[in-house]
């Protein structure tokens, strides 16, 4: 059994594949109307078990396995070695070169990823659940640029004709975007330094996208998944891709200024753990300890604030083909891989403890992190239920909102006609 | 180190005025010039001494950007005390302290102690807000005042003790009920001893309670 690795334990059929999501409309035009919701759409999962592939893609696929074997053993021994060592390298693959074994490897996953751009269009279609696994064991560094862009089909966008256009213009935010472009990723080297390149792509970016989108202009968070994509692309192709996931995969929700659709990430979120992890979810209200205290940036930066960037670009290519599943599937793997010790802090504690100790637990292991998320269980269905549930409360609210300002102003009225009448 | 009691503050204020370079200068005595921009909120606490009492800070640093209101509202509740930060060299953070204060206010209580915080008084060459208007603002909406500079450090202490002592000296006065829900004040280490024992045996009252 191949890649038996990272199956989820329940196979479902084909979770929500937001780049397989209709192409859209002109980019211009829908980023004012808002994207389809395609993003939640569960794209049919055609791919059976037995997935056409050719003998020589098998070796390499078993190939692969024993890399997978060969790598967990290789963390094993380096976290018994040193507790908390911090990976220097962009991506598993790349970052692990010891052994003469795995170099050779490293060639062999070279070959399937090229083999794999080369042919993506028959990858999408056919070897959709094969296409998916390997994403989960993470994209190679190399190929990260090309595969994200393919993945959000950013490749021909009519909008990259613009890009420089844009760029002549001036935005309303740009003030707001000048004033955090050197406080995101300031440690990394390609953002460092006020003159610095990345400095300079990554606030062009955030100026052509709050020109293209007026609605959203900007907001705080954005900056972080923009950040990544310049490390691995040119700004032209980070602007397209940025687009793009704007579009199909919640992110402009998120970030819209209402900020309404992370209300329903948080209100979603909150049903898993009171569902998957009861006690816990007792101990945090115990302790006023909300949600939205350490998951609002989880879901708002794709945990790129939070783990460092290996870990983090881990989660971020299995978002690329997933969508915002992956978020909360990782969330709660974290909850519950933490459960035993968070049950024994006060909120003080716990919020340090989600600040200092749990960024750093995947340095060394990053596999273990993916491994755990896809035993999360998560029912899209049930999600989409959460969801109309929450719309219906937000009705409710804003309802009993009008009411409350309708009466108060009726109110007022009585009160200056009685006051006229005693006069 | 123990304390005798415990204040929940916050630092608000428009984004980019230097809110977590005052909580990491106050906390770490340094300055901090390469941290990400603040997304939802973080936290930090320290005890100090306050005219022999041990108080610990417990403060919640929020993300400045307006649209940030919507998460950041719900954490208001119960703060005892507020650092309400502009940045002198931008008329534009100085405009925005009225909704701020409102909101505080508002979402708070009533009796928060807010110290109104004019940051990056090293950069006085840029200034775009004088003292004296500032001063005059503090007067007019019962806040205390202080210029201060995250990066050298000046008034940073000062501001959070100046303000600890404010609410130490309602509670004094019995302006301040420590006793009463949301006052943001719990005494020390008794009470906080309580709160880190597990809470098996409330699991099921907290659980109805739904808030």
């Amino acid at each position: 059994v191949l890649l038996r690795v990272f199956l989820p334990r329940q196979v479902s059929p084909g979770p929500p594949s937001p780049a397989m999501a209709s192409p859209a409309a002109s980019p211009d035009s829908s980023s004012h109307e808002g994207p389809a919701s395609a993003a939640s759409a569960p794209a049919g999962s055609p791919a059976s078990d037995s997935e056409n592939l050719s003998p020589d893609e098998l070796e390499l696929l078993a190939k692969l396995e024993e890399q997978n074997r060969l790598l967990e053993a290789d963390s094993k021994s380096m976290r018994s070695m040193n507790g908390s060592r911090r990976n220097s390298g962009s991506s598993l693959v790349s970052s692990s070169s010891a052994s003469s074994n795995l170099s050779h490897l490293e060639e062999d996953t070279w070959i399937l990823w090229g083999r794999i751009v080369n042919e993506w269009d028959e990858w999408r279609k056919k070897k959709e659940k094969l296409l998916k696994e390997l994403i989960r064991k993470g994209i190679p560094h190399h190929f990260r640029a090309i595969v994200w862009q393919l993945l959000s089909s950013a490749t021909e966008l009519p909008v990259k004709q613009q890009y420089s256009e844009l760029l002549k213009m001036s935005s309303p935010c740009e003030k707001l975007i000048r004033r955090d472009i050197a406080r995101t990723y300031p440690e990394h080297e390609f953002f460092k330094g006020q003159d610095s390149l990345g400095q300079e792509v990554l606030f062009n970016v955030m100026k052509a996208y709050s020109l293209v989108d007026r609605e959203v202009g900007y907001c705080q968070g954005s900056a972080f998944i923009v950040g990544l994509l310049l490390m691995q692309m040119p700004e032209e192709e980070a602007f397209c891709v940025f687009v793009r996931l704007m579009q199909q995969y919640r992110l402009r929700e998120l970030f819209k200024p209402s900020m309404a659709e992370l209300g329903l990430c948080i209100y979603q979120f909150e049903f898993l753990l009171q569902e998957q992890l009861p006690e816990l979810n007792v101990h945090f209200r115990s302790q006023s300890f909300l949600t939205s205290m350490y998951a609002s940036s989880w879901f708002l930066t794709l945990f790129l604030t939070t783990f460092p960037l290996p870990v983090a670009t881990r989660v971020f290519d299995i978002f690329m083909y997933e969508g915002l599943e992956i978020v909360f599937r990782v969330g709660l793997a974290l909850l519950q891989l933490n459960q035993a010790e968070l049950v024994q802090l006060d909120m003080e504690g716990m919020s340090q403890y989600f600040q200092k100790v749990i960024p750093h637990q995947f340095d060394s292991c990053p596999d273990k992190l993916i491994l755990r998320a896809f035993q999360v269980k998560y029912n899209p269905k049930k999600m989409k239920r959460l969801e109309k549930e929450y719309a219906a409360i937000k009705n409710k609210e804003m309802e009993e909102q009008i009411e409350i300002k309708r009466l108060r102003t009726e109110n007022r009225l009585l009160k200056q006609r009685i006051e006229t009448l005693e006069k | 180190q123990s304390s005798d009691f415990l204040f929940k503050f916050l630092v608000i204020g428009n984004a980019g005025t230097g809110k977590s370079c005052l909580l990491h200068q106050f906390i770490e005595k340094k300055f901090k010039d390469d941290s990400n921009h603040t997304i939802g909120v973080e936290f930090g606490s320290k005890i100090i001494n306050v005219g022999g009492k041990y108080v610990k800070l417990q403060i919640w640093d929020t993300a400045g950007q307006e649209r940030f209101r919507s998460v950041t509202r719900s954490y208001y509740r119960g703060a005892a005390g507020a650092l309400l930060v502009y940045d002198i060299t931008s008329r534009e953070t100085y405009n925005a302290l009225t909704n701020w204060l409102t909101d505080a206010r508002m979402l708070a209580s009533q009796n928060i102690v807010i110290i109104l915080c004019g940051n990056k008084k090293d950069l006085d060459a840029d200034r775009e807000v004088t003292f004296l208007e500032a001063s005059r603002f503090a007067q007019e909406n019962e806040l205390m005042f202080l210029e201060t500079s995250a990066l050298t450090g000046e008034n940073v202490e000062e501001a959070f003790v100046q303000c600890a002592r404010k609410i130490l000296n309602k509670i004094e006065s019995g302006e301040l009920d420590p006793e009463r829900m949301g006052s943001g004040i719990q005494y020390g280490d008794a009470a906080l001893r309580q709160l880190r024992s597990p809470r098996r045996a409330q699991a099921q009252s907290a659980q109805e309670c739904g808030c």
